[in-house]
């Protein structure tokens, strides 16, 4: 035999074990697995910085911690749960399941999916490190301007801004890799035969997400950076005082805020049919109805952007677009509620935890979705604005349409990744205490919104008491309840009943012709949709 | 997938890649469009910094499609002409050439470091897996059974 040869190196053929595997990895599973436990984690860490905050609230008066220390847990709990535990939740998601869906053998760029992930554990810490910091008398603790980093505030601000500004370079970063990888994986990794029009709606999700994120991520990281500028090298971007625009600030940021709510809803509306179509064991119903609609959204989340500070005061004609044009995507979510609602019609339908995540999903996140309506007219949202009735629509759309859409999908696909059933009755046990008490967290927070009670102050009157017990206690019950999800995921991974490979009777895609779990190389050869 | 000559002496096994190159092209220039109409129109309303981050961006977004791009024509090939067979693997620009004397020439199907059935080419103790990153499993048996009949035939 004779051979001209460069030594062939194939970075899948082995993989190594114990923390190097994790260290190192290029495969998809591993890493989506670790975005998966990392959004787990932080999932917890935050949810504690927001009990420790209804602790505070109660009852009226500072009880538990000062005004200052109360705004700094406000800011990280929000970042934390937008860029530390939704959006790793979805990528992790999309690194385990769009391979797989699309029968390709991993991600387009596997070393680029390492990256990605690895900035994440660092600007964690980068954005709760300020709270020890301070604890050794170093600076006055994290951001405390809220997620918004709005100006002037966040230019008078301490250490924290900037420690908050570097994470979210980091987790900017982070995003627009899983971005570019995904888009070059679903347009050119897809089996042969598996066309735009044939992807699975999650894929069709994630692409659109990945899109904005591109369109948006760059904004955000000038706004930033020009708020660092401001605040260290004498620039006036922002600053009045100098010439600078405040306002400016707030359309940089809302122009990256608005579309990053549907950053974090697309993937889970991808999910979400395919959920329903497995339980109803029928048909998805109007499928490109679903995926024109993703796109009419997807389009129109960044051009809606000024309704988040339609009190900060801009020209009647501005007022009137932002607001029929945020009102406009009320039409394509509707076409989507339709069809999931088709979909489930008539369906032979069961209400394992994933259905039953999903059912409760569809209405919890449909009363986010109508209460965003009243907040998009401009006269009422007068009334409305820094309430806290914004406080409770944004956690019915990012708490019910967010979080609990991921639980669903956590409790669709767990058995097929780890190749155990879970426990069933702990699953629906965990719905209904999630569901009963969320609304109970969250109910209350409408009235108090509609009372005026305004958003981030540590105490209030006492009018306001009653609703603020009520929601307290429930949202301590909504905090434990989670325990019972993480110890049914780690015993679901430590063993239970073998799951087969199609794991649900009505489950279809290509993910469920895979064993479970599926190996460690799915797709080596590709497989052919027809 | 696989593309094979008439005459079955000739067999090329390459990615299937869904996006053809003017694909690249335009998936390109969508995204630096969406990218630019952002970024010049807040640098137009005073944000400038927001500029250099969207070409950053634009860089790495490119920067992946040229890469991915040179492994468009990645391929595994196998040649059976008189007297040798030829088996090419090519994978950007490493490129790896072996060579079997037709006569001496073996072909297996056996269980690779995947589990998962291979084809083997080889002779005198050596030997070359074939086709693992492109055919699809069921194909395997079929094409190492092709591949014995062609070296029998002189």
């Amino acid at each position: 035999m004779s051979t001209t040869a460069v030594a062939h190196h194939d970075e899948h053929a082995a993989h190594p074990t114990g923390i190097m595997r994790w260290l190192t990895t290029t495969n998809h599973k591993d890493i989506g697995t670790m975005y998966l436990t990392f959004s787990l984690i932080m999932f917890l860490v935050g949810g504690c910085m927001i009990l420790g905050i209804r602790a505070e609230l109660f009852q009226p008066g500072l009880q538990l911690m000062k005004p200052d220390f109360f705004n700094q847990l406000i800011g990280v709990h929000a970042l934390i749960m937008i860029f530390a535990a939704l959006m790793p939740a979805a990528t992790g998601f999309a690194n385990w399941m769009i391979p797989l869906q699309i029968g390709a053998p991993d991600m387009a760029l596997p070393r680029l999916n390492n990256w990605g992930f690895w900035l994440l554990p660092p600007s964690a810490i980068l954005l709760t490190l300020p709270f020890t910091l301070a604890l050794f008398g170093i600076g006055d603790g994290a951001l405390a301007t809220g997620w918004t980093f709005y100006p002037p505030l966040s230019i008078q601000g301490g250490i924290g801004v900037d420690f908050a500004i570097f994470a979210v370079h980091l987790l900017g970063i982070s995003s627009v890799l899983g971005s570019i990888n995904i888009i070059v994986t679903l347009f050119n990794m897809r089996a042969p035969g598996m066309t735009l029009m044939k992807m699975p709606m999650f894929a069709w999700g994630w692409l659109i997400t990945a899109f904005l994120l591109i369109a948006t991520i760059p904004v955000l990281a000038g706004a930033v950076t020009m708020l660092l500028t401001d605040r260290h090298f004498g620039t006036h971007f922002f600053d009045a005082a100098g010439g600078g625009d405040p306002i400016l600030f707030q359309h940089l940021f809302w122009f990256f805020g608005h579309p990053e709510v549907y950053i974090l809803l697309l993937p889970v509306w991808g999910f979400i049919p395919q959920i329903l179509q497995t339980f109803s064991r029928k048909p998805m119903y109007g499928y490109k109805a679903q995926v024109y609609s993703f796109w009419a959204i997807g389009a129109l989340s960044v051009v809606v952007w000024a309704h988040h500070f339609f009190t900060a005061g801009m020209p009647v004609p501005a007022l009137l677009y932002f607001m029929y044009s945020t009102m406009a995507i009320s039409l394509p979510l509707a076409v989507l509620f339709f069809c999931w609602i088709k979909t489930m019609w008539r369906g032979s339908m069961s209400f394992e935890t994933p259905m039953l995540f999903t059912v409760g999903w569809i209405i919890l996140f449909g009363i986010g979705g109508l209460t965003g309506l009243v907040l998009a007219d401009v006269a009422a949202d007068a009334q409305y604005h820094n309430s806290y009735f914004v406080v409770a629509h944004f956690h019915y759309t990012l708490f019910a349409g967010g979080i609990m859409g991921i639980m669903a999908g956590v409790y669709y696909w767990l058995p097929k990744m780890t190749g155990h059933m879970y426990n069933e009755k702990l699953g629906k046990l965990h719905f209904w205490l999630t569901a009963i008490s969320f609304n109970l967290t969250f109910i209350p927070q409408f009235f108090l919104g509609l009372a005026g009670m305004p958003r981030r102050i540590p105490d209030y009157a006492l009018q306001f008491a009653e609703f603020n017990m009520i929601s307290s206690i429930a949202a301590f019950v909504l905090g434990l309840s989670q325990l019972i999800f993480v110890y049914n995921i780690i015993s679901t991974i430590k063993g239970g009943k073998k799951a087969s490979d199609q794991v649900w009777e009505g489950a279809e895609g290509l993910e469920w012709t895979l064993s479970s779990p599926p190996p460690y190389h799915s797709f080596s050869e590709q497989p052919i949709v027809k | 997938m696989t593309v094979s000559d008439a005459n079955g002496k000739l067999l090329v096994a390459k990615p299937s890649n869904s996006l053809s190159p003017i694909g690249y092209v335009w998936l390109f220039m969508s995204i630096a469009a969406i990218n630019a109409t952002a970024a010049v129109g807040f640098a137009l309303a005073g944000a400038w910094l927001v500029l250099p981050f969207a070409g950053l961006e634009l860089l790495a977004f490119g920067s992946a499609l040229v890469i991915t791009y040179l492994h468009h024509d990645d391929y595994e090939s196998i040649a059976i002409t008189d007297d040798v067979v030829v088996i090419q693997k090519h994978s950007y620009k490493n490129f790896e050439k072996f060579t079997f004397q037709r006569y001496w020439a073996k072909v297996t199907l056996r269980q690779a470091l995947d589990g998962a059935n291979a084809i083997f080419i080889g002779s005198h103790g050596k030997e070359v897996e074939f086709g693992s990153r492109f055919i699809i499993k069921e194909e395997r048996a079929i094409i190492a059974e092709q591949l014995k009949q062609q070296l029998k035939i002189i």
